[in-house]
């Protein structure tokens, strides 16, 4: 495959790499500007409380603060500066209560940090505190205290899918089983916590420099909230340490930020502690899962039935969507013709929870995944065998609409056990030791306009490619690099489409003066969106350029072609000329113009997706492509501590055609990590809503002593949708990872885990269990 | 009460005038403009802030300035020798151990001390060595890769 | 960034100048050597001196010295990192090493020395948080309040000591020499901590502690130290075990034994009945068993860290077992470091 493209498929460093190594390259965090302003936030002590009054007068008169606002600042007109998705229902400070330990009240800008810090204990609040709620099955009770007027019984969002004649096809089936999983909190902890610095300029436009992962989507909602055009507002994405699905949303960071600045016209910097980042981060949901399932006795999937109740904490955040998109990964990568599905999101009086990496999957194929080997075991079936059965095949559509043109299912699955001697390991496992299988399917960005309101009109993503004279090429793409590579992936593609070495791409991105739209960086789909817009606009710079050429040859167009640089005929290999001298050429015969290249991409071809029927029901085609991926894991649990220990963990992946091998691999490992630690390490300790470890000391991150061996193995299929034939890569690998460690415990100890994250001291309590429940003496004495 | 502080950082004395409450982070970042040593964290927990001092590796959130006289301080802005990269920084670079680069100048300079120590590590001291720069992107296996890599091109 | 409180910094280039500033200001002081205890707990406001006295540039508190009749000297300022690579620590008081080698990170061992570690205060979830944090609650017994909030409506501070050092330095009977203006005087290390989580360490305001000496091993023994933790770095010990065990002969008759049990208490325990129980028996598995039992029950964890006090105890007794079991067959613990 590789061999038959020039930059596609080479494992070439990133264009960044040497400014980060460096220490050149500048994030929002490193950005001072002259008579920059430091802001502070105050948050609220109580999980719950009706805000009384807000006294801010002795912090106003304090030396060195020059600005302080709360919610009157901003304004409470709901169509102006209420914020959710799907649902609005957050303001970014509390006007009339406050929800969550952390929740944002009001903002000091100060001449220094500390005086900041100082000035915000002198900010009277007066609160009555209400009773509070930390469980969803509490808050769904009559007489629970209510978060919010809209939500009956706290429930934030409501999803239900019927697809098919459920109860025919638990009739069909010939086992059917019926399990309960629990999952639990992560946050993101990037390195970089959250950070703006925001400059008013005297004629009412600002700029903004975030560490965000939607530029555009923040200058929409400044714009709105401010009354102002969205061009006046220039949201500049520096280089970004991390989001991880936690930078997704404008949040209370941009707006102190901008309202300061707006008030004090002085530039001011606004940059969470990383206290705060662990304490108000909106974390991935904690969830119940009840899942039935029927099959037939060869293990065919007949019929589903599951319900599931996500703890949504106090606000929306972007929290409904992974709700819905649980509902896509029931559906996906196994043939379910007959499901029912239920999903409350509840609102609890805890932080809120919204986007992280996976959105909604690892919660779902930890239950599924699990409850295939449950099934297997029962059937005496293989696992691996039992998933390749229920596999969807390409061309097939899933009950909800989901097209699979591509899939390389069956070929991770056979590609992991293969490298990893799975059939072997299964049926002959050293002491101690197991092997276990988990898989999922994940998406290429969603084919859904997320912000209705000023982007009807805009294609999902779009790019613009300037030649110059000097034979380099600029790229200037909305998209928002925020450390997994996009922006070198979009110069592979542009070169590539070219025909130019990849050195002469230059990218220009994350500015939403100067780039055009694109709507960021989530749900995987910046190579697909951004990657399919970039290969456009390339295309169309190359014609432009090819067609001067040909007029000066006096040649046929489609006789040209630009290889490494140099455009010439394909059949005489004399002709060759430097792409900067047909770039001059194509100028002239523009007559001065410059050489640009437009393109976009715009998956609604196949039809609009319609959100009431995917965020309600969660039916339709989400994705232009889908990917794919198994996890064989092999684990060791020591028999004294409950301890797992991972051996290896091999993920073989199916992206499509990999752009760039090295930075798959980078971003799989990655997503490995994070979900091995979803499993086994990190745990969110809360008393009565507030998280109480909050640092990087108490919440355990793995550091490189703890992460485990990898081994990766991508499988090519080519997915007519991608560019060159790319799917995702970023998050997809996160999903299996705690069903195939937890399949892998059971294979060397007998016990199920269908909790996390896994307690040792449980596991412990669990193999002890099966222990004395075997052993005849034991029972003889009971 | 403020004194008068010199530092030699990265080959260079800075003359500065500072509280004795400032930490040497902040004084690279604040005062004089090293932004490439990050904060993350600044409680010792992460390594993001980590700089060489006398050669060992120092965590800068944790030491107090003043306490720095007489100390050659070296930040990664201060491993290139002019157009040539540190063979480290190199092998960053061409093994895709840079994602979001947060922690890649503290990994780096982690690395370098390793090395410098200890010219062929095994893959378990490479890990050891860094086991205090956390990492949130990468998973650490390019980063030990690169750090090996280096190893061998010195 | 997190501002430090202000301060008086003071660097004195002499003992004498030391103990003379201490003397007058040292109720108002703290201590420093490589501040990775200290600047934490400035920084969440735990504590605020009026004066910071760096140790650093006084000569001769950072040597380690051995000879056979007088044992291990360890200067206060001795590294954690020189610890690790110590030859005659690593042949003679192996123990010593491994519990350096488990602290923090490498940075943290770089910068952080004996003294350092003897001297860190206790900790508990709800206590080192930044002010914002603590200000959700009311005010501990540890900042000074007069309740518990790791255990509603306590009385008693129960932070916990964490020092990876001390276990095993009171394990190997070591000795401190704490010197002020008054003159010099000697303790156990035992003698260091008092048991009370609120003010944990027993050193006068107006003392330093310039000296660590340890007794030169007996022939046939062994020492080790074993930590349980979360992750293999950065992490304090959850629990931990620190042993000392002298074995005769081929009958492995013991001589000697010692435990001290640390992270499971406001101060690291010894062991009580070890002597007794294993003293001039020949060490047997089942031998090993009771006293792991002993160990259990000398612990008394509550729930303010990271894992619950059940498992801690339970793990108390693992380390146990599996630190004697090596003993006994004579295999290494190495850097028995769970993780």
């Amino acid at each position: 495959m590789s061999d038959a493209f020039s930059v596609i498929g080479k494992r070439l460093p990133r264009i960044d790499a040497l400014s980060k190594a460096t220490g050149e390259a500048v994030y929002t965090t490193d950005i001072n500007l002259p008579h920059m302003l430091h802001g502070k936030i105050l948050r609220s002590p109580h999980p719950h409380a009706r805000i009384l009054d807000i006294d801010t007068s002795r912090a106003e008169r304090f030396p060195g603060v020059k600005g302080v606002i709360t919610w009157k600042d901003i304004g409470s007109d709901k169509k102006r500066s209420f914020y959710g998705a799907i649902q609005p229902d957050e303001y970014p400070f509390a006007v009339d209560k406050v929800r969550f330990i952390g929740d944002e009240v009001a903002a000091v800008a100060a001449v220094t940090e500390e005086c900041a810090t100082e000035a915000l204990k002198l900010i009277r609040v007066s609160y009555e505190p209400l009773p509070a709620v930390f469980d969803p099955e509490e808050a769904m009770k009559p007489g629970a205290p209510q978060l919010h007027e809209h939500a009956e019984r706290n429930i934030s969002w409501r999803l239900y899918q019927d697809l098919g004649d459920v109860d025919e096809g638990f009739l069909q089936a010939d086992y059917v089983r019926e399990d309960r999983f629990v999952t639990g909190l992560q946050c993101h902890a990037p390195l970089e916590p959250h950070a703006a610095v925001a400059q008013a300029n005297q004629d009412g436009s600002l700029t903004l420099w975030a560490s965000t992962q939607r530029p555009f989507a923040v200058s929409w909602d400044l714009a709105e909230a401010l009354g102002v055009a969205p061009s006046r507002i220039r949201v500049i994405k520096p280089h970004v340490g991390g989001g991880f699905g936690g930078k997704m949303e404008t949040s209370a960071v941009e707006f102190s930020a901008v309202y300061l600045a707006r008030q004090t016209h002085r530039p001011v910097k606004v940059v969470l502690t990383r206290e705060e980042e662990f304490l108000i981060g909106r974390r991935r949901h904690a969830s119940t899962f009840h899942i039935k399932t029927g099959v037939k006795r060869d293990g065919t999937i007949t019929a589903r039935d599951c319900r599931s109740i996500f703890n949504g904490g106090a606000y929306n955040s972007l929290g409904i969507v992974a709700v819905y998109l649980s509902a896509l990964f029931l559906n996906i990568p196994y043939r379910v013709p007959n499901i029912r599905y239920e999903a409350l999101r509840v609102y609890t009086n805890n932080t809120p929870c919204g986007a992280m990496r996976g959105f909604g999957s690892p919660q779902t194929y930890f239950a599924v995944e699990t409850q295939l080997d449950m099934i297997a075991e029962e059937l005496g079936i293989d696992p691996a065998e039992l998933r390749i059965r229920n596999g969807l095949a390409a061309g097939e559509v899933a009950a909800n609409q989901m097209k699979i043109r591509s899939t390389g299912f069956a070929q991770s699955i056979t590609s992991a056990t293969e490298l990893t001697g799975w059939h072997e390991k299964r049926k002959r496992p050293k002491a101690g030791q197991g092997i276990g299988i988990g898989c999922n399917a994940f998406v290429s960005g969603p084919r859904l306009r997320r912000l209705p309101r000023h982007t009807d009109a805009h294609a999902f993503s779009a790019t613009l490619m300037r030649a110059h004279s000097d034979g380099n090429v600029t790229l200037l793409t909305g998209s928002a690099d925020i450390g997994q590579g996009s922006d070198s992936i979009l110069a592979q593609i542009a070169a590539e489409e070219l025909g130019i070495p990849y050195e002469q791409v230059l990218v220009v991105a994350g500015d939403t003066e100067i780039a055009p739209l694109d709507y960021g960086t989530y749900g995987s789909r910046v190579t697909m969106m951004a990657g399919n817009a970039t290969r456009s606009a390339a295309a169309d710079l190359k014609k432009k350029i090819l067609l001067a050429v040909a007029e000066r040859l006096e040649v046929n167009q489609e006789d040209l072609h630009i290889r490494n640089g140099f455009v010439g005929l394909k059949d005489s290999p004399e002709v060759s000329i430097p792409f900067s001298d047909a770039v001059l050429l194509c100028q002239k015969k523009l007559g001065g113009m410059p050489a640009i290249g437009e393109g976009f991409f715009n998956p609604e071809d196949e039809g609009v997706l319609d959100i009431k029927a995917l965020t309600e029901r969660g039916v339709g085609n989400y994705s232009p492509a889908y990917s794919f991926g198994t996890h064989v894991t092999e684990a060791e649990v020591d028999p004294d501590t409950g301890q797992v220990e991972i051996r290896k963990i091999t993920n073989a992946h199916d992206c499509g055609t990999p752009i760039n091998p090295m930075a798959v691999e980078g971003q799989l490992q990655g997503s490995i990590v994070m979900g091995h630690a979803y499993t086994l390490g990190e745990e969110v300790r809360l008393d009565e809503g507030l998280m109480l470890n909050p640092n990087f000391l108490e919440y355990s991150m793995p550091t490189s002593l703890d992460a485990c061996p990898i081994e990766i193995k991508l499988v090519d299929v080519h997915d007519p949708a991608g560019p060159f034939g790319a799917k995702e890569a970023g998050e997809g690998p996160i999903a299996p990872t705690a069903p195939a460690i937890g399949n892998a415990i059971h294979h060397a100890t007998g016990v199920w885990v269908t909790e996390l994250p896994i307690d040792p001291e449980r596991l412990l309590q669990e193999m002890e269990r099966k222990v004395t429940s075997h052993s005849p003496d034991e029972e003889e004495k009971a | 009460m403020k004194e008068a502080v010199s530092l030699r950082i990265n080959g260079e004395t800075h003359e500065l005038f500072i509280e004795p409450n400032t930490t040497l982070l902040e004084v690279l970042r604040e005062h004089l403009g090293f932004t490439g040593t990050k904060q993350a964290c600044d409680m010792g927990t992460c390594g993001a802030c980590t700089v060489l001092l006398n050669n060992r590796p120092a965590l800068a959130c944790l030491i107090l300035a003043v306490a720095c006289r007489s100390k050659e301080i070296v930040t990664i802005e201060g491993l290139r020798k002019g157009d040539q990269l540190h063979p480290l920084q190199n092998s960053f670079i061409e093994q895709g151990a840079v994602q979001c680069g947060m922690c890649t100048p503290g990994m780096i300079l982690s690395a370098k001390a390793l090395l410098d120590e200890r010219p062929q590590p095994t893959e378990a001291e490479v890990r050891t060595a860094i086991s205090g720069n956390l990492c949130r992107c990468t998973g650490y296996t390019k980063i030990v890769e690169a750090i090996l890599a280096a190893s061998n091109m010195e | 960034m997190m501002r430090l409180p202000p301060f008086q910094y003071v660097a004195p280039e002499s003992l004498e100048q030391a103990c003379r500033f201490m003397e007058e200001y040292g109720s108002e002081s703290k201590l420093m050597a490589g501040g990775t205890d200290l600047v934490p707990s400035l920084k969440l406001g735990n504590l605020a001196p009026r004066h910071i006295v760096n140790l650093s540039a006084i000569p001769h508190l950072d040597e380690i010295g051995f000879d056979e009749r007088s044992g291990l000297h360890l200067g206060a300022l001795v590294k954690l990192h020189s610890l690790e690579k110590s030859p005659v620590i690593l042949e003679k008081y192996p123990a010593i090493a491994q519990a350096a080698t488990c602290v923090g990170s490498p940075q943290l061992r770089e910068m952080g020395t004996v003294g350092g570690n003897l001297n860190i205060e206790t900790r508990c979830l709800y206590y080192n948080q930044p002010d914002f944090w603590r200000a959700f609650r009311p005010t501990c017994i540890k900042m000074g309040g007069d309740t518990c909030n790791a255990i509603g409506g306590g009385r008693k501070c129960f932070a916990v000591f964490s020092g990876d050092l001390a276990p095993v330095m009171i394990a190997l009977g070591a000795r401190a020499t704490l010197v002020s203006a008054q003159g010099e005087r000697n303790v156990a290390v035992k003698e260091l901590y008092t048991g009370n989580g609120a003010k944990p360490l027993s050193m006068k305001p107006e003392e330093i502690l310039i000296g660590i000496d340890l007794p030169a091993p007996e022939k046939g023994t062994s020492s080790s130290y074993s930590k349980f933790a979360v992750r293999k770095a950065i992490d304090f010990p959850l629990a931990s075990v620190a042993t000392l065990v002298t074995l005769d002969g081929e009958e492995k008759v013991c001589r000697a034994a010692r435990v001290v049990i640390g992270a499971v208490g406001t101060r690291p325990e010894e062991v009580e009945g070890i002597g007794e129980l294993l003293e001039e028996k020949r060490l047997t598995y089942e031998l090993i068993e009771e006293a792991a039992r002993l160990a259990f029950k000398a612990a008394r964890p509550i729930a303010n860290r990271g894992s619950s006090p059940s498992y801690r105890k339970r793990m108390i007794e693992v380390l146990l077992r599996r630190a004697l079991s090596s003993a006994l067959s004579d295999t290494e613990l190495g850097k028995e470091h769970m993780r």
